[in-house]
């Protein structure tokens, strides 16, 4: 296999889907959408996630020999162990992020993709978002002359679906589990990070982290997140400027569809909220993972990205923990 | 007819000042200003410019100080030796030192001192201290404030640490600070900053931070972040933004007071044309009300050294790259 990528081509006629969860029914519908058969495992079943005629694996070593591709939807803790058992099955595999719980399992899933020549796909699908995806090409064009200042925020209501998003030694918190789409954005606009200070508020059932970059450029970018009151409108903004531009986008204000019937309660929130493309950056990551696999190219986050996001997400929990301003330590690479 | 002045025209807001009191039929106004580059710039609002002895001669009642940052200490103390209430520019000063001074200087001579800080009468920032207040937001426990702008081209001192005491993180951080000192009645513990001078570049001297990215923890817990950056290009249509979300258990809100605005393009381009309400007249409405006895003096002396204490941990931690605690 030479003259193409490190990892070669592929045919996908089956993913195996870990998980069952409500990311994993979002990831089954896009494979399903692109051709591609649908097999699943999942320790709490997988009723809720296969139709009629799909194949349900009793073990994750049955997904694992049945199926030409691996896409890991399951528990953040579960991770490292799943995306090992596919490398070492010889499978390409796609992981939702985090990559892994910490940054040395991270780190060494990184390292047995590479040893073993297996494509190793974090999924940050944050990268496929329109908004951010446009503001990226302006920045790598010069449009804003040196990027230097990244702000972003992210805000819902607290997580009360998955109870182990609740236990910070499962989930990582809010800062591995929710803030970790802008950190990784943060370090894809505005390059590697060098320092790394965060600090966090948490009561019951409400949480919050701010977060500060420093990067090896100058470069200074902040991350906002918020798991807030039950009904709290999930919305995401950022603004990033440069040495001769500013760029911003607020999901609040970017709705091209309004319908309001008048009632303002709760249940009705939905009518007025503006009508969003919701699956479309899901289904274009996913197509690129394809695509990459299929045709032994790269997709826009390297798995060594995604370890990086670990790194900065760890940095940051390490930060609010010692109340220091941590630098970032890559260790040998 | 009540002997208002204006010490200097040094600051970009000075002109808007002089403007406003102008108007006021019960005042009668003279601005000090030795430069006559300077006084030149307002001869089309037909105020009485004078030297600065004059000035002090003329026995001001009140006086609203704005002069470069490091001259705050010298023209507060001179007000307050002819015994002139004073409304003075933010932040207060550029030392603890000074601020000091300056208030024990006022609290000797009677005279009441309130801080330049416009935003606070506006109905958004009203709002707020309500909602915090009456238990709408549940407890606050996270703040996002931004306070970004244009470079300040046209008063090069503001990014002259000599006369300044520092750049960005000077200019900008106090709004959103005072705005949080007086909604949530918390005070600042600690803080971080991280700047950079990429934005701007050739503009401020190397050392000065144009970009500022600013963490406050406070004792009730909440945590506040602050972007003051210079990041407003040159070419856009407005002069930057305030706004401030505020986070709590049961709800959240946000506030942005200068988004009310009329948007378009005209023959000179982008446009967006200011209709919201005129902040720098309410606030000199309640700075002459306090004169008159009729309200206190705020935002008030402490408000104005507690709100330097963050920008002077602000700028220790900038130095040392670590969080630094306030008021040490």
């Amino acid at each position: 296999m030479t003259g193409r990528s490190l990892t070669g081509v592929r045919s996908v006629a089956t993913v195996g889907v870990v998980g069952a969860g409500s990311m994993a029914r979002v990831h089954a519908e896009v494979w399903r959408s692109l051709g591609v058969r649908v097999a699943a495992f999942s320790r709490s079943g997988t009723a809720a996630l296969l139709q009629p005629g799909e194949t349900d694996a009793e073990t994750l070593d049955e997904l694992v020999a049945s199926t030409d591709l691996i896409d890991v939807c399951s528990p953040t803790a579960s991770h490292a162990d799943v995306v090992r058992a596919a490398i070492e099955g010889g499978l390409p595999v796609v992981c939702e992020k985090p990559l892994a719980l910490t940054s040395s399992d991270a780190d060494s899933l990184v390292f047995l993709a590479r040893d073993r020549g297996v494509p190793l796909l974090p999924a940050h699908v944050l990268r496929y978002f329109p908004a951010y995806d446009a503001a990226k090409r302006a920045l790598d064009a010069g449009r804003l002359g040196q990027p230097a200042v990244g702000r972003f925020v992210r805000m819902g209501e607290y997580p009360t679906w998955a109870s182990w998003l609740d236990d910070d030694a499962q989930s990582g918190g809010i800062i591995l589990d929710q803030m970790i789409h802008d950190l990784d954005m943060a370090a894809w606009m505005f390059g590697p990070v060098s320092t790394v200070h965060a600090v966090e508020r948490r009561v019951v059932n409400a949480r919050s982290a701010h977060v500060v970059l420093r990067h090896e450029s100058g470069a200074v970018s902040q991350a906002t997140g918020v798991w807030g009151t039950q009904g709290l409108a999930f919305a995401t903004r950022f603004r990033v400027a440069g040495s001769t531009g500013v760029l911003e986008h607020d999901s609040r204000r970017a709705g091209s569809f309004l319908r309001d019937d008048g009632r303002a309660d709760a249940a009705d929130v939905e009518s007025t909220r503006p009508v969003g493309d919701g699956s479309a950056p899901y289904a274009d990551q996913l197509a690129d993972a394809l695509a990459a696999v299929q045709q032994g190219g790269v997709t826009r986050t390297s798995a060594e990205e995604g370890a990086e996001a670990v790194r900065i997400a760890r940095a940051a929990i390490d930060s609010v923990a010692t109340g220091t301003t941590i630098e970032l330590d890559r260790g040998p690479r | 007819m009540t002997r208002i002045g204006i010490v200097s025209l040094a600051h970009v807001h000075a002109r808007a000042y002089a403007e406003r009191l102008a108007m006021h039929p019960g005042v009668e106004l003279r601005v000090a200003e030795d430069d006559p580059a300077l006084a030149a710039e307002i001869a089309d609002l037909a105020v009485d410019v004078v030297s600065t002895e004059e000035f002090w001669n003329w026995a001001p009642e009140a006086v609203v100080i704005a002069s470069e940052t490091v001259r705050h200490r010298e023209h507060v103390e001179r007000a307050a030796s002819v015994g002139a209430h004073v409304l003075c520019e933010k932040p207060i000063a550029t030392t603890r030192a000074d601020a000091r001074a300056l208030i024990a200087a006022c609290e000797s001579a009677g005279v009441g001192l309130m801080l330049a800080f416009p935003v606070g009468f506006s109905r958004e920032a009203a709002r707020l201290r309500e909602a915090v207040s009456n238990g709408e937001l549940g407890e606050p426990i996270s703040a996002l404030g931004t306070n970004t702008g244009k470079f300040p081209a046209a008063r090069d001192w503001f990014a002259d640490p000599e006369r300044s005491g520092g750049g960005a993180l000077v200019d900008h951080i106090v709004h959103v600070a005072e705005l949080l000192d007086t909604a949530l009645g918390a005070r600042a513990v600690s803080v971080s900053a991280t700047t950079t001078e990429l934005l701007q570049p050739g503009r401020a001297a190397p050392g000065v931070e144009t970009g500022a990215l600013v963490t406050v923890r406070y004792d009730s817990g909440l945590v506040a972040s602050i972007d003051g950056s210079w990041s407003e290009p040159d070419a856009s249509p407005r002069w930057g933004g305030l706004t401030l979300e505020v986070v709590g258990t049961a709800a959240s809100v946000h506030m942005d007071p200068f988004a009310h605005s009329v948007d378009g393009v005209l023959v000179d381009g982008v446009t967006r044309l200011d209709i919201g309400t005129d902040l720098d007249a309410l606030m000199l409405d309640a700075f002459l009300a306090a004169v008159r006895g009729e309200r206190p003096f705020a935002p008030d002396a402490a408000t104005g050294l507690r709100t330097l204490e963050i920008v002077l941990a602000a700028q220790e931690s900038a130095r040392t790259g670590q969080p630094a605690q306030v008021g040490r």
